[in-house]
């Protein structure tokens, strides 16, 4: 478990898997001996917001959802905005290339370009989950708090939305398991004529992806969920 | 690979009461035994064995939620049979019942671990001649209900046999699954565009 006084940089030589994390929080490298307090300090970040996501990404049975559920949404929703822009800018382009050189890479007859077609339904998929999430699911979510906050609740019930979190939020089970489905195809099903450094490296990534995705279905499911269902219960009281 | 036992239950008299006892036989266990409220907590190590101790409706979130795939030879179940649910088929190696003795109850885990030592994985995920069948309607983009008038079954029925083709290949989308009949020439892409398809 890391701390606020240990160094940024020990903790990155120790897990440098979470260089990508701190990188959503707007974290550069060039910190020398800071501390986690002291580099979020001068970014003006919430420190313990951000050591409580470092622990859940490095131990997967970390998660101190009690604690999350104090942070208020806002801040829950820009890191969440965030993960969707890297996954968008990082994450779908480069299995893409990643996967074309593999293709590019083999030789005789393999049924390899079968493989893109798959993965441009998932993309497609993905695509159209973190699109809405983005244009309608977070905005509401906002909304919420912004109500809540001003205190302006509503003289009626009319002027409330008229979804609620539950129907934005359906499962992300469909975008999981078909990435579980592409790495099982990868691994058990894979014919002969692919090359096994450029698969090596795209199973890597896909590995990675989805550790990725758990993290961040985890605090949309178990921790802005909640907190958003609250206030809707709230709201539908006054 | 180390093993993981994981008790999940929702008294704390039950599963604290079996992590005591657990914890302090001669299995050793030390902080391998785990003791978890609900299933939604637990986060799967693709590393590790797991013993799931546990209810028949646990059972089914971890099997839902968590993708956890019975097919897997690295997972075991020890049924926790404390509120006389319906059991899990065949898919528990054991049952655990509320008046069992502690010994009877560290026999039983220490079986389900053993299991693990002695496994030869023989196991091998071949389709019945009916599963490939209905993996080829699938494929071809028939649903359910499609598929059980074609081949005069109950819906049921074809959706027990698609659960057993997805444990047994690993693959749960429709498109992964269609992949996979093509790769194995079970449905034939001459006359098929495969855009159509997938």
């Amino acid at each position: 478990m890391y701390k606020l006084s240990q160094k940024l940089a020990d903790v990155i030589h120790h897990d440098h898997q979470l260089l990508p994390v701190l990188n959503r929080f707007g974290i550069r490298l060039g910190f020398g001996d800071q501390s986690v307090e002291d580099v979020c300090k001068s970014l003006g970040i919430n420190a313990q917001f951000l050591i409580e996501i470092l622990n859940t990404y490095h131990d997967p049975d970390y998660f101190p959802r009690e604690r999350f559920l104090d942070f208020p949404l806002p801040m829950i929703v820009d890191y969440l905005k965030k993960t969707h822009l890297y996954y968008y800018t990082y994450y779908i382009p480069e299995i893409e290339n990643q996967l074309n050189e593999l293709i590019a890479s083999a030789k005789g007859e393999n049924n390899l370009p079968l493989l893109t077609r798959f993965y441009h339904k998932f993309k497609q998929e993905l695509h159209e989950h973190l699109q809405y999430e983005d244009k309608f699911t977070f905005p509401y979510v906002i909304e919420l708090h912004t109500m809540q906050n001003s205190g302006n609740l509503p003289a009626s019930s009319g002027s409330l939305p008229q979804k609620s979190i539950i129907e934005f939020e359906e499962a992300h089970s469909d975008v999981d398991s078909k990435l579980l489905d592409l790495k099982n195809i990868i691994i058990k099903y894979l014919q002969a004529g692919y090359d096994d450094n450029k698969c090596n490296t795209l199973l890597t990534t896909l590995f990675n992806f989805e550790d990725d995705l758990r993290d961040h279905a985890r605090i949309e499911d178990k921790i802005m969920v909640p907190k958003v269902q609250q206030i809707e219960k709230l709201l539908s009281k006054s | 690979m180390n093993t993981r036992v994981v008790i999940i239950h929702g008294s704390p008299i039950v599963s604290e009461g079996l992590h005591h006892i657990l914890h302090n036989s001669s299995l050793q266990l030390h902080d391998h035994l785990r003791v978890f409220n609900q299933p939604d907590d637990i986060t799967i190590h693709r590393s590790s064995h797991y013993i799931f101790i546990t209810t028949a409706g646990f059972f089914q979130n971890l099997y839902k939620y968590q993708l956890i795939s019975v097919s897997e030879s690295r997972y075991r179940f020890l049924l926790l049979n404390t509120d006389d649910s319906p059991a899990m088929h065949n898919l528990s190696s054991d049952t655990i019942y509320l008046n069992d003795t502690q010994n009877q109850i560290v026999e039983k885990l220490r079986h389900a671990l053993n299991s693990f030592i002695h496994e030869k994985n023989t196991i091998i995920a071949s389709l019945t001649e009916r599963e490939t069948e209905i993996l080829k309607l699938v494929a071809l983009g028939n649903a359910s209900k499609e598929i059980a008038d074609k081949l005069s079954i109950s819906t049921h029925t074809v959706i027990t046999h698609r659960k057993n083709i997805t444990e047994k290949l690993g693959i749960k989308s429709i498109s992964g699954l269609t992949v996979y009949a093509i790769l194995n020439k079970i449905i034939d892409t001459d006359q098929l565009s495969i855009n159509d398809l997938i």
